[in-house]
C-alpha cells in the first residue's frame, strides 16, 4: 500500500515536471507511464479520462493524477499522485519568483522552447493516431496485425460517429467541446444502442 | 492578514471550480478576478506570469496559481492559491471515479462511451490542428514533428528523452543560426569597408 502511494507520487512527479504546452501535449507522456508501464488502465479508460477531464473542472493532469490515484491506492494515493503532480511547477515558480527572473537563462531557455514547441505538437498528433486507431480497430495491434484481423475488427459505426462530430466542429467552430462530448454519447447511444435493441 | 489569505484561497477555488478543461482559459479567469476585479497584481505582471508559465514545465494554471499567489502573499500566498486551484478538481474527480469505477460494466453506460472516445478522437485532431498554426514555420519545426512522430509510434524510446533530445536541438539551432548571423554582420562590415 505505502510501496503503490510513493510510486504514485514518484510517477506523477515526473509528469508534472515533463509537462509542457499543457492540455493534450502531455498524453503521451501520461498514457506511457500510466498504460503502458505500470499497466494501472487500459486505453479505453484512458480515453473515456480525456473526455470526463475535459468536461470537468481542473487542469488534465491534476484530474488524472487524482483518478488513477484512487483506483490503484484510494484516495490516499490520490492525494500523492495530484501532490506529485502539483509539486515540480510549485517548487519551480516559487524559486522564480522569489529570485527573480535574472535565475532564468532566457536566451537559453527560448532556444530549447524552439525545440519543445513543434515537439509538443508532435506529441498530440501521436496521441491522436494511437487513440485513433484504437477507437476504430480496437484489439489489432502491431503484433497481430494482419488483413483479416483488421476487416473483422473494423468499428465503422465509430468512424462514422467521427466524421459526423468532426464536420460539427468545423461547422459550428464556437461550440464548447463539452457539448461535441455530450453529441459523442448521444450519437454513441443511437448507434449502437438501436441495433442492440432490435436483436 | 488572515482575511486576505482566505480571500486568495477562496477567489482560486472559484477560477479552479469554473474552468474546464484547464490551460489558458483558467489564465484568461485569473486575469479577470487577480487584475480587474481584486487589483491585486498589474497587467504586466500577468504577462510576466504568462512568459515564465510557458517557460517552465507544469501545467499553466498551476504555474499560475503559484506565481501569483505569491507575488499577493508570499509563500502562503502561494501555497493557499495553489491549493486553491487543485481543489475542486479533486473534488469533482474523486466523486466521478467512484461512479465511473461502479458504473463501467453497465452496458448502457459503455455504449455512451464508445460514442465518446469517438468525439475524444476529434477533440484531440481539432487540439494538434491549433496548436500546430502557433508554430513558427521553419525547417527545426517540421524535422522535430516528424522526429517525434516516428520515434513515438516506431520505437520504445521514453518521451521525457524525446522531449530532452528536442529541447537540446531547439539550443543547437539557435547557436547555428546566431553564427551564421554574426558572420552575416562581419561580412557586411568588410564589405562596407571596401567600398
Amino acid at each position: 500500500m505505502i510501496i503503490n502511494v510513493l510510486k504514485l507520487f514518484w510517477i506523477f512527479f515526473q509528469i508534472g515536471l515533463f509537462t509542457f504546452g499543457g492540455g493534450y501535449a502531455m498524453i503521451p507522456l501520461i498514457e506511457e507511464m500510466v498504460v503502458q508501464k505500470y499497466q494501472f488502465i487500459n486505453l479505453e479508460l484512458f480515453t473515456d479520462m480525456i473526455a470526463i477531464s475535459e468536461s470537468s473542472p481542473g487542469p488534465f493532469a491534476v484530474n488524472m493524477a487524482t483518478f488513477i490515484g484512487i483506483k490503484v491506492a484510494g484516495p490516499l494515493g490520490a492525494v500523492f499522485a495530484t501532490l506529485g503532480v502539483v509539486l515540480p511547477s510549485f517548487i519551480i515558480i516559487l524559486i522564480i519568483a522569489s529570485i527573480g527572473k535574472k535565475f532564468l537563462n532566457k536566451k537559453m531557455v527560448q532556444a530549447a522552447f524552439l525545440g519543445i514547441r513543434p515537439a509538443a505538437v508532435g506529441l498530440v498528433i501521436v496521441a491522436f493516431f494511437n487513440i485513433f486507431a484504437n477507437v476504430i480497430i480496437p484489439n489489432v495491434s502491431l503484433k497481430s496485425f494482419s488483413f483479416v484481423n483488421l476487416i473483422n475488427n473494423f468499428e465503422y459505426i465509430s468512424l462514422i460517429i467521427i466524421l459526423i462530430v468532426f464536420a460539427l466542429s468545423r461547422i459550428f467552430k464556437k461550440l464548447h467541446p463539452i457539448f461535441l462530448i455530450i453529441i459523442s454519447g448521444i450519437l454513441g447511444l443511437l448507434f449502437y444502442g438501436i441495433p442492440l435493441v432490435l436483436s | 492578514m488572515k482575511n486576505r489569505y482566505w480571500d486568495i484561497f477562496w477567489t482560486f477555488f472559484k477560477i479552479g471550480a469554473f474552468t474546464f478543461g484547464g490551460g489558458y482559459a483558467m489564465i484568461a479567469l485569473m486575469e479577470r478576478e487577480v487584475v480587474e476585479r481584486k487589483g491585486w497584481i498589474s497587467s504586466e505582471e500577468i504577462l510576466d506570469m504568462i512568459g515564465i508559465s510557458e517557460s517552465t514545465p507544469g501545467p499553466i494554471a498551476i504555474n499560475g496559481a503559484t506565481y501569483i499567489g505569491y507575488k499577493v502573499g508570499k509563500v502562503w500566498g502561494a501555497i493557499l492559491a495553489t491549493l486553491g486551484v487543485v481543489l475542486p478538481a479533486f473534488l469533482v474527480i474523486s466523486v466521478l471515479s467512484y461512479f465511473i469505477l461502479k458504473f463501467k460494466e453497465n452496458q448502457l453506460i459503455e455504449i455512451i462511451f464508445k460514442g465518446i472516445r469517438a468525439g475524444v478522437v476529434v477533440l484531440i485532431f481539432n487540439a494538434a490542428y491549433r496548436l500546430s498554426k502557433q508554430l513558427v514555420k521553419n525547417i527545426l519545426t517540421y524535422i522535430i514533428i516528424v522526429f517525434v512522430i516516428l520515434m513515438c509510434l516506431l520505437t520504445n524510446m521514453s518521451v521525457i528523452l524525446i522531449l530532452l533530445f528536442c529541447a537540446i536541438m531547439g539550443i543547437i539551432y539557435q547557436l547555428i543560426s546566431n553564427t551564421r548571423k554574426i558572420q552575416k554582420q562581419v561580412q557586411d562590415l568588410e564589405d562596407n569597408h571596401d567600398n
